[in-house]
């Protein structure tokens, strides 16, 4: 297929993604081997055969965007959006983290802060990064249970990580 | 300056252990798998922030419910919640009940308001606020009665 238009160039075709081109007017399954695009084609639309595959990074960024996307009062209750520190050392964390396939929970706290929580068979983990950096952590394990600031607890939150980084 | 939740408010013993406690929780307050709610993250539990405690005239902070026994009388249901102007963006209602709420030692105080009779608040008898396990037992405990609409 010819003549097809995109405002960058490079784009990049796939056989069985659905083509809508403009001039010349044309509609059909993109039937070649994945092309790219070159300058000065006419393209209009475009609907994937089947999306790629969403990456780690990915899953990083999209969680980030959720939490920079709050706004004051974003529960109702009078919640402040995270602060920048917060998502730093979330940022940070979650990096390291994201190849695992035990991914936390996320969500931010009414005073600016960010939670991360875990839940498995073998370990409940709650991790709390305060709005000002501060942080608190809940460990449950088949053995013990705590709370409090993390550097009092560390190798407790130590061992319930190792058991959250090898869990299927 | 507010003090601690367990100074400030008292446990109402006329609230029956079996009293449904409605909350109003967000849609990112759910645990999403595929399109299937799971559970309540335990933030959705937390009190009140600070500012808002202050800016209402609380003396402490506290999580706001609403009383099944005050709806009913009132001939309200659970979706009824989310008609309130306030909460016309991707909102759920989910509920615990008071003696769920006891039995992490919090207490459940009537807090009647001009346009909601049924509005009480749930606090931390010890302590200056929710922990983080008390706030995850209330989410593992809570049952989903309206889901908010999948983000």
């Amino acid at each position: 297929m010819t003549n097809i238009l995109r405002e960058e160039s490079g784009f990049l075709l796939s056989e069985g993604d659905v083509v809508y081109a403009k001039q010349p007017e044309a509609y059909g399954i993109w039937r070649s081997r994945p092309t790219q695009v070159s300058p000065g084609a006419f393209l209009v639309a475009v609907k994937r055969a089947r999306a790629p595959e969403p990456t780690a990074d990915d899953w990083v960024n999209s969680e980030l965007l959720d939490l920079v996307d709050l706004e004051e009062d974003w529960d109702g209750y009078g919640a402040h959006p995270p602060t920048l520190l917060a998502l730093e050392i979330v940022g940070k964390f979650l990096k390291h983290w994201s190849a695992q396939p035990c991914r936390p929970w996320i969500m931010g706290t009414p005073e600016g802060g960010v939670i991360l929580e875990w839940e498995t068979e073998d370990v409940d983990l709650i991790l709390e990064i305060g709005e000002e950096g501060h942080n608190n952590a809940y460990v449950r394990t088949q053995h013990a249970e705590c709370e409090g600031p993390v550097h009092e607890h560390w190798n407790m939150i130590c061992d319930a990580l190792d058991r959250l980084w090898f869990h299927d | 300056m507010l003090v601690d939740p367990g100074s400030a408010y008292e446990d109402d013993l006329t609230i029956p252990n079996e009293e449904r406690l409605y909350r109003i929780v967000k849609h990112n307050a759910i645990i999403w798998k595929d399109d299937r709610a799971v559970r309540v993250k335990s933030p959705a539990f937390s009190d009140q922030s600070k500012a808002r405690t202050i800016e209402l005239g609380y003396p402490a902070v506290a999580m706001s419910v609403f009383l099944e026994s005050e709806m009913k009388k009132l001939g309200l249901e659970p979706a009824d919640l989310l008609k309130d102007p306030r909460w016309s963006g991707p909102y759920g209602v989910v509920h615990i009940t008071a003696g769920q709420a006891r039995n992490e030692e919090q207490g459940v105080e009537r807090r009647p308001l001009d346009n909601s009779p049924a509005h009480a608040v749930v606090f931390a008898t010890q302590g200056s606020e929710r922990t983080l396990r008390q706030r995850q037992q209330l989410a593992q405990k809570s049952q989903i009665d309206v889901l908010p609409p999948h983000p």
